[in-house]
This record gives structure tokens, C-alpha cells and sequence, in this order.
């Protein structure tokens, strides 16, 4: 038997590791390092070394503070970057998560101090609502703001998703029809509000596509109403297709806190709002039953006697779920094919995502959410184009020691060739099986282990939304262009979507072009408008207007109310 | 109704036990609506006089007339369609004889009238295109009625109010009724409505008739 010799190379490289660690700065001490897991079955290369901060931080946000302390601000800003962070130059954009305790009443003196600490140590407050502070901070404060009493949580804004993947709906719908008619005993009109991210291009539209005027606000922190996205435009435009006469208020918003406040302010508009038209969804923003912040906005639209018409999403071939499992012992969950790496393909020049979430969120008291004990991780892997070798991309490694949220997220990636990614995830610590939500973004086509069903994007899990999904305005189809639509039921088992609308619709040159709008984002002001324009014609108020609605579908799937097309194709038509 | 027909019996008996002079009789005429979304409609109609003394007659009348509705811009109130009046009056006269072919009088009286609406039929078929169906009734209602009148005999008869007599009359309608509306899905049976108050049907009639007293 022979003895092994110590390689003088390696000896050497373990001395400068070893002086690397000493002369690490002083801050990354306050880190909590954790072992680095094995890597998955499928996985060729070794994962990096994983650490975390403390908890009461975002992990996301945790590793953009390390990487400012320890690589420098060009490095953050790249970081940043690619994250979809929002950076204005060594700040960074946060929500603060005040502690409360007098949330009975709705007060949160608590975030009136924290909104004063955080001017204090040079951050800018752009918003706030209820215990929620919107700031920009110094990169370099965000490890001491965490530290500060007040701070239960510090993390990133949730950033919605515009569904957009195009209107031929007004005549498929039998809209026109209604068009024409003069009102019945109602003189009251429609308001409609588009609550979207940004109306690019609306002011040539006015009086051709758009009414001739129309009612703005913005709640971005820097104001701009067009945010340089065309999408709040594109559907204002199907709402003033069907319904021509309904007064138009478009409002956006980028973060969940701006969110809130943008939907208070609607709430509050004389005359009153009739309609939300919502498409747009978030990740990760709720336990899927109906309940969380996204969610708790609609309760007060709806509340305030707004119907809430709202996306399902676009996520029916990007979705999995199901309950951990691992046979194999090794911490990594056993997909239903047996893998450990949910693959999926993404074409070249795609951007590439993944959102995590697993059915831990505790109790929610309106506010908040008990959170989480049991922690799972989310490991993003891309595959060699020459080989079938895995290599680790990303991951997200929060902690999760029983008041953090369950999720886990990892975005945004380049694909720079058409490849395979892939998706791992990690049991750190779980007193039970619980069951996981997984979301990608960028694959071409459905992942490997694709679960249609539950792939509701928040809020169209609320009971208080009008949930849409997507059919082609040609012939009431998903195949095979409309796959993508989200489907029901929510986790709390109910039947959603509520009825499906026509997509792949022309908007003018200045949006979408010729069918140039589809997914559910399109599907979802026909539904608005519908509601608008039988709101104007008839005297039915709006609870009466939605079971005419119901009443009129085309039954699609399964007979009846089903969770892929709720209760079937939007019609105005008497048959 | 019933009530009106007891009274016309009564009166009857009591024009026949006193010998009462009695005239019958078909006018035409023009009735003026007093609101600003109702036209204007031809009226006719027929009446049974009885002179109780030269100068005191009772008179029985059923007159009939129907306009156009041209609908309410604040959505309240009947919607496009055609409204037909048919008082059933009782009207007591006060008559002041000149001479012996004219008699000026003057008229207090009470009356029922039967009242319908119909919706305009394109209308209907506009809301029916798009599986709507609307319904608008109004009720019958009391009516009130003052007239000033003439009648003028153009082949006078044996003894005072006999022969053949032009009527030229103007009277004025009050009456006030209500109705109710409903607008109905015929797919999800979806329906609302709601009661239409005080719906005045006050016209102005000019009169011209032919009666014969016998």
C-alpha cells in the first residue's frame, strides 16, 4: 500500500486561502456561515460556499451588502444589475418592515420613527404605508438600519410582473353590439382605472385610441407615469375598445409599498372608481389562499365597492409543485422524474428566474405573516451546451427560523445561448414535508416536471378578484398558443380563474401592433371593459353586472366552472 | 271600474224617475300633454248627458287618447314608448242657457282612467338584439277634470235641449299615477327594476262633437 505524498502546490494554495480568510473585513463576521450542501445527484460540478446574513435581512440583499463591503460598488452595481436591483449610485432601494404593536387600529407609530431613523443615517423615505417604509439607504447601511429596534425586517421591494404575451376581443366578445345602444334608465357612466406599471405613449393615443382625456397618477418614487413600459397603455387601449365611453384613470406603481398607496388613493377618487383592470402579478407575495400584502389591497378596492379584475398569470407551463421529497436522504428534493434539477430550456438572449415558496407562511393578522420555521434553499444550475455537465449559476439561501416568509428567489439571469437551466432545491432545516411552489422564468416551452394546476400568480388567489385567464379571440382555444395561461384551483382549494377573455388582439402601432398582444394581461381588460360598458348601458349595479357576465360565458373544459377556464370564454353575444 | 258602472246605473235610474232630458254623443278632438318628454295625440270619445234642470246636467264620458313619449334624459320617468289615456268620467255641469239654440256651461268631474304604455318597439328590439328584455307598465288612476264647453244647436228640437247640438269644449286633466320598470337577462335571468312615481299625465283637450238630445 502506498503512501500519499503532501503536493507542495496544494499546500501553498491551502496557506493563501487561509490568509485570505484573516484579512476578510471585519463586517463579514456579523455573516452566520453555512456548511455548503452537497450537490444534487445531477449535478457534475460542486456547489460554492453559501453564508448568510442575519436574519432579518433579505438574502438577496444580504449578499449586495457583502459584495459592496468586500468586492467594491462596481461589483454591487453589477450584482445589482443582474438582479433587477434598483441602484442610485451607493443606494440602494429597501423596504423596511416596521414592528408593531398597535395594529388594531390601523396605527404604526412605529414606522413614523423608523421613517425619521432611517433620514437620519442619509437615507431618502419615497413612501410608506401602514408598517412598511420605502427608502433609498447607503449600500453601507443596510446591516446597521437591520440592526436598528424598530426594523422586524429588512428586504427589497417585490417587484410585480407585467403579463403581456394583444382588439379582435370587442367583436369575439359581442361587445360592438352593446356599443350602440343608448343607455338604459343609467346616466352614471363607467370609470375605469388601469392599475398597471407604466402608460409609455399614451398622450399621442388620446382621442383616437385612447379617450380624449384621461385622469393620471403616478406612485413611483421618481414620478414618471410612462416608466418606459408600454403595457398600462396597451390595455387602457382594449378597455377604451370595449367600452368607448368609460372615463379612464391610469395609475402605476413599480413596488408593493407604492402598490398599497396607489390603491388607497383609488379607493378615495371622486367621482368613484367602478373597475380596477390589474395585469399584472407577483411572485412570492402570498401563501396562495387569498391572503398577504398583494392581496390585502384588493380587500380594500373590493371593500370600497371596486370590482377588481385581475390576471392570472401566464405561469401554467413555468409552475411545479408538490410535496418534498427525498428518498435518497440527501437533502435535495426528489422531483416526480426522480432528478434533482428541474430543467427547463431557455432560448438564447432570455432573461432567466426562479421563485420558491413553500406552504410555511404562518398565520397572516392583515399585516403580516407568522413566517416560517422550516428552511429550504434555491439553487439555479445551467448546463453545458457541449456536454451534459451542470454548473451551479446562483442561489438564494435565506434563513428561515420561524418569523422570515418561505421563499426563496433568483433572478435575473442572461442566457447568453439557447441551453438548458435548471432549478435545485435544498432542505436545510424542515420539521416537516412541506409542500413547494416553483416558478421559472425564461424557458421556451413547459419544465420538465410541469404542474399546470395552482400556478395563480398573486393576487388571483383573492376571493375578492375577478380572476382572468387567456383564450385566443379567434376561436375560444388554448391550443396551441395559450397554454401559458394560469390555472386554479388556489391553495386553499377554490376555483380560480373566474372566466376567461380573448388574447393575441391588435393594439395600435404604438403598443403591440397587429395580434400582437396576447396572455392574460390582454385577456384581462376585455373583462374590465365588458364590466365598463354594461356598467354605462344598463341599470344594473356592478354585482348584477358580473353574474350577467358569468351567466353569458361559453362553457370551455370541464362542464361547468373549472380551474382552467373558470366559467368559460367571455360573451356579451345573447347566445 | 265596478264602482263607475254602480254610479252610471244610479245616475240613470235617477235621469229616467225625473224625466231628465238626455243627450248622446261623439266628439273628437286634440289633447295637449302639460310634460316636457310627452307629445301630443288625437283624443275622441263619446258621452251621455242628462239634463236634470235647464240648468244643472250630469254627463257620463269615455274619451280616449294616446301620445308619444319621447323618454327621459336623467332616466327616471317612462322611457321612449306610447302612452294611452282612457278616462271614464262623471261630470256634473253647470249650464247657462242663451236663448234657445246655445247653451254655455261649465264642468267639475271625476274620473278613472285606464292607462297604458307601450315600450318603443325598436327599442325592444335593440335590447332584445342583445338578450334584454325591459318591461314598463303604468297603473290606471283617478283623474280630475274642469271644463268650459258650448253647445250649439244647429237643428233645435221640439222643447229646450232636444235636437241636434255642436259640442266645442276644452277641459283640463289632472291626474297622477305610477308604474314600475324591470330590465331583465334572458340568459341569466338577471333582473332589476324599480317603481316610477308620480307620473303626471295632465293634458288640456279641445273638444268638437255632435250630440242629440232626446
Amino acid at each position: 500500500m502506498k503512501t500519499k505524498k503532501l503536493n507542495p502546490i496544494f499546500l501553498i494554495f491551502c496557506l493563501a486561502v487561509f490568509g485570505l480568510i484573516l484579512f476578510v473585513p471585519t463586517k463579514a463576521s456579523l455573516q452566520v456561515t453555512r456548511p455548503e450542501p452537497p450537490p444534487p445527484a445531477d449535478l457534475g460540478a460542486t456547489a460554492v460556499e453559501k453564508d448568510v446574513l442575519n436574519p432579518k435581512i433579505e438574502y438577496v440583499l444580504g449578499k449586495l451588502y457583502n459584495i459592496y463591503l468586500m468586492q467594491g460598488a462596481d461589483a454591487a452595481r453589477e450584482f445589482a444589475a443582474m438582479r433587477g436591483i434598483d441602484l442610485d449610485g451607493n443606494q440602494v432601494r429597501v423596504v423596511a418592515e416596521a414592528v408593531y404593536a398597535n395594529r388594531t387600529q390601523n396605527l404604526f407609530p412605529e414606522a413614523a420613527a423608523l421613517k425619521a431613523h432611517i433620514q437620519g443615517i442619509g437615507g431618502k423615505v419615497e413612501a410608506t404605508a401602514d408598517n412598511l417604509v420605502q427608502s433609498m439607504v447607503p449600500i453601507s447601511s443596510v446591516e446597521p438600519l437591520s440592526q436598528y429596534p424598530l426594523v422586524g425586517y429588512l428586504r427589497l421591494p417585490f417587484k410585480p410582473v407585467a403579463m403581456e404575451v394583444t382588439s379582435e376581443g370587442v367583436n369575439s366578445t359581442g361587445a360592438n353590439l352593446w356599443q350602440s345602444l343608448s343607455p338604459y334608465r343609467n346616466t352614471a357612466g363607467a370609470n375605469v382605472c388601469v392599475l398597471d406599471l407604466g402608460f409609455s405613449g399614451y398622450t399621442s393615443l388620446l382621442g383616437t385610441e385612447l379617450p380624449s382625456s384621461v385622469k393620471t397618477q403616478s406612485f413611483r418614487s421618481d414620478g414618471s407615469l410612462t416608466a418606459s413600459q408600454v403595457h398600462g397603455t396597451a390595455c387602457a387601449e382594449i378597455i377604451h375598445d370595449m367600452a368607448p365611453n368609460a372615463a379612464l384613470t391610469l395609475v402605476n406603481f413599480s413596488t408593493d409599498v407604492e402598490h398599497r398607496n396607489a390603491v388607497n388613493w383609488i379607493t378615495n377618487q371622486t367621482p368613484k372608481i367602478d373597475v380596477i383592470s390589474y395585469s399584472v402579478g407577483w411572485y412570492n407575495a402570498g401563501d396562495g389562499k387569498g391572503t398577504g400584502p398583494i392581496c390585502a389591497d384588493v380587500d380594500r378596492a373590493a371593500n370600497s365597492g371596486i370590482v377588481w379584475v385581475g390576471a392570472a398569470g401566464n405561469d401554467a407551463l413555468d409552475h411545479f409543485e408538490g410535496t418534498f421529497n427525498d428518498p435518497d436522504s440527501d437533502r435535495w428534493y426528489n422531483f416526480p422524474d426522480g432528478s434533482e434539477i428541474e430543467a427547463f430550456y431557455v432560448p438564447a438572449y432570455y432573461l432567466v428566474a426562479a421563485y420558491l415558496n413553500w406552504d410555511d407562511w404562518g398565520t397572516w393578522n392583515g399585516t403580516s405573516y407568522s413566517g416560517s420555521g422550516n428552511d429550504y434553499d434555491l439553487y439555479l444550475y445551467y448546463k453545458s451546451t457541449t456536454s451534459s455537465t451542470w454548473y451551479q449559476a446562483d442561489y438564494s439561501i435565506g434563513l428561515q427560523s420561524g418569523t422570515q416568509k418561505p421563499i426563496e428567489a433568483i433572478g435575473y439571469w442572461y442566457s447568453t445561448a439557447s441551453r438548458w437551466w435548471g432549478v435545485g432545491i435544498y432542505k436545510w432545516s424542515a420539521t416537516r414535508a412541506c409542500k413547494m411552489e416553483l416558478f421559472t422564468m425564461g424557458n421556451s416551452g413547459a419544465i420538465n416536471n410541469n404542474v399546470p394546476a395552482g400556478s395563480l400568480l398573486v393576487p388571483a388567489d383573492s376571493a375578492n378578484a375577478v380572476t382572468v385567464g387567456a383564450v385566443d379571440w379567434s376561436d375560444d382555444s388554448r391550443e396551441p398558443n395559450h397554454t401559458y395561461s394560469s390555472q386554479g384551483p388556489t391553495h386553499d382549494g377554490r376555483t380560480k380563474p373566474d372566466l376567461s377573455a380573448p388574447s393575441r388582439v391588435s393594439c395600435s402601432s404604438t403598443t403591440y401592433g397587429n395580434l400582437g398582444f396576447s396572455g392574460t394581461s390582454a385577456a384581462t381588460p376585455h373583462v374590465a371593459g365588458a364590466i365598463a360598458l354594461l356598467k354605462e348601458k344598463t341599470p344594473y349595479n356592478l354585482e348584477q353586472i358580473y353574474k350577467v357576465l358569468e351567466g353569458r360565458v361559453k362553457d370551455l373544459g370541464t362542464a361547468g366552472k373549472d380551474s382552467v377556464y373558470g366559467a368559460g370564454s367571455l360573451k356579451l353575444k345573447k347566445n | 271600474m265596478k264602482k263607475s258602472v254602480i254610479l252610471c246605473f244610479v245616475i240613470l235610474s235617477l235621469s229616467l224617475s225625473l224625466n231628465a232630458a238626455i243627450k248622446a254623443g261623439l266628439f273628437g278632438g286634440f289633447a295637449l300633454t302639460t310634460e316636457a318628454n310627452y307629445g301630443n295625440g288625437i283624443a275622441f270619445g263619446g258621452y251621455l248627458g242628462f239634463e236634470l234642470t235647464p240648468n244643472i246636467a250630469v254627463e257620463l264620458r269615455a274619451t280616449r287618447f294616446s301620445f308619444d313619449v319621447t323618454g327621459s334624459d336623467i332616466g327616471i320617468g317612462l322611457s321612449k314608448g306610447t302612452m294611452a289615456v282612457m278616462p271614464l268620467e262623471l261630470n256634473i255641469q253647470g249650464r247657462f242657457p242663451v236663448g234657445k239654440s246655445m247653451i254655455p256651461y261649465i264642468a267639475l268631474g271625476l274620473g278613472y282612467s285606464l292607462n297604458s304604455f307601450d315600450l318603443d318597439a325598436e327599442l325592444l328590439d335593440d335590447w332584445n338584439a342583445v338578450g334584454m328584455t325591459i318591461e314598463e307598465t303604468v297603473k290606471s288612476g283617478l283623474a280630475i277634470f274642469a271644463g268650459l264647453g258650448l253647445d250649439f244647436a244647429i237643428m233645435p228640437g221640439p222643447n229646450p235641449g232636444q235636437g241636434l247640438f255642436i259640442n266645442l269644449e276644452a277641459r283640463y286633466m289632472m291626474s297622477k299615477t305610477s308604474g314600475s320598470w324591470t330590465f331583465t337577462d334572458q340568459v341569466s335571468k338577471t333582473s332589476t327594476g324599480a317603481d316610477l312615481k308620480d307620473l303626471k299625465l295632465d293634458s288640456i283637450m279641445f273638444g268638437l262633437g255632435l250630440k242629440y238630445g232626446f
